[in-house]
């Protein structure tokens, strides 16, 4: 359905085009901060022209190939995909900090921001609080440099599909898999083997109603899953310093 | 597949009446706008699909931003 005749469509490019008035443009300003506070949540979305780092916010359920009903908060792979794309490829950002709090969600769409962030070529610096569950786990550590603040937990447990009977080995085979890619993901992504994070995967004495294990900052930490413990201030510094160490200081502060 | 910690009646809650209308508009350089009508001449940016990926880090573009489509098209549609 389209709403707009082309000549409406081309009187578009005209509008946007001129040049406001100052005065204007401060009211117009600020009334997109409040806009952006109602409708993100936030105060202002990444700028192309202010910062050099960009940050990315991992929240809520990750969804996948299946749109959630409204009352989940959600991030959508297709809106991040194409964000992690342009931070590679336009050459006035020189890192990525990402931000998570999120409960777990789709194995493939979690995967994949996963391996994006993981194959970007400028550094990257994750940084989890409150929670990175389930197929949080994956995407923390998929970055160069990993940090938990002290009280922010991680739950890490079996991958399953809710009230199915598992009526034919192949189904259990299927889920083993896909519990494969996750792990394979994890080990080669962390300093933790892979025999310990199955034993934390499965671990049966930890959890009230499921089998698996939480890991509060400092655990995640000492298992190896996590590379430090620290905060936004700790996180923004250490994404400074790889990138000083990469572009050699030409990065303007 | 989802593997979260939240139990799944509560992820799925509400999924059967849950029946959003969008609508696709052009947008510059053949992309394309996925809105959301939510009055007259606002809409809610849903998705943004153009191969530019320049687009993507428009804050105006942003998922969750309204947008008055009168004062983009010029006129009222």
């Amino acid at each position: 359905m389209t709403f707009f005749s082309r000549r409406q469509r081309s009187s578009l490019t005209a509008e946007t085009h001129k040049p406001e008035e100052g005065k204007e443009k401060d009211a117009a300003k600020e009334e997109s901060v409040l806009q952006n506070i109602e409708q993100l949540g936030q105060a202002a979305v990444p700028q192309q022209t202010d910062s050099t780092i960009h940050s990315i916010t991992i929240i809520g359920q990750i969804e996948g190939h299946l749109t959630l009903p409204p009352q989940n908060k959600t991030t959508k792979y297709e809106h991040i995909i194409p964000q992690l794309v342009a931070i590679e490829q336009n050459p006035k950002i020189y890192g990525l900090l990402v931000i998570l709090n999120t409960v777990g969600g789709d194995v493939e769409a979690g995967l994949a921001i996963a391996e994006m962030i993981d194959t970007l070529s400028k550094p990257t610096v994750s940084l989890v609080v409150g929670g990175g569950h389930s197929i949080g786990v994956p995407i923390a550590v998929s970055a160069d440099y990993s940090f938990i603040t002290e009280t922010a937990t991680m739950t890490i447990h079996p991958i399953r599909l809710s009230g199915l009977v598992v009526g034919v080995p192949q189904t259990y085979e299927y889920l083993d898999k896909m519990q494969d890619r996750v792990i394979k993901f994890v080990t080669r992504h962390s300093r933790i083997s892979e025999e310990k994070f199955r034993q934390l995967m499965f671990c049966t004495d930890q959890l009230a109603r499921d089998i698996g294990t939480v890991m509060v900052g400092r655990d995640a930490v000492r298992d190896g899953l996590i590379n430090e413990m620290g905060g936004l201030g700790q996180a923004v510094k250490k994404l400074q310093q790889m990138v000083d160490e990469r572009y050699n200081g030409v990065m303007k502060h | 597949m989802l593997w979260t910690i939240m139990p799944l009646e509560t992820v799925m809650e509400g999924s059967g009446s849950f029946q959003p209308s969008y609508s696709e508009i052009p947008w510059q350089n053949g992309g394309t706008l996925l809105i959301e009508p939510v009055g007259p001449d606002r809409a809610r940016v849903v998705r943004l699909i153009s191969t530019d990926p320049s687009h993507y880090l428009n804050p105006d573009l942003q998922p969750g931003n309204i947008i008055e489509l009168n004062k983009l098209y010029g006129t009222k549609p």
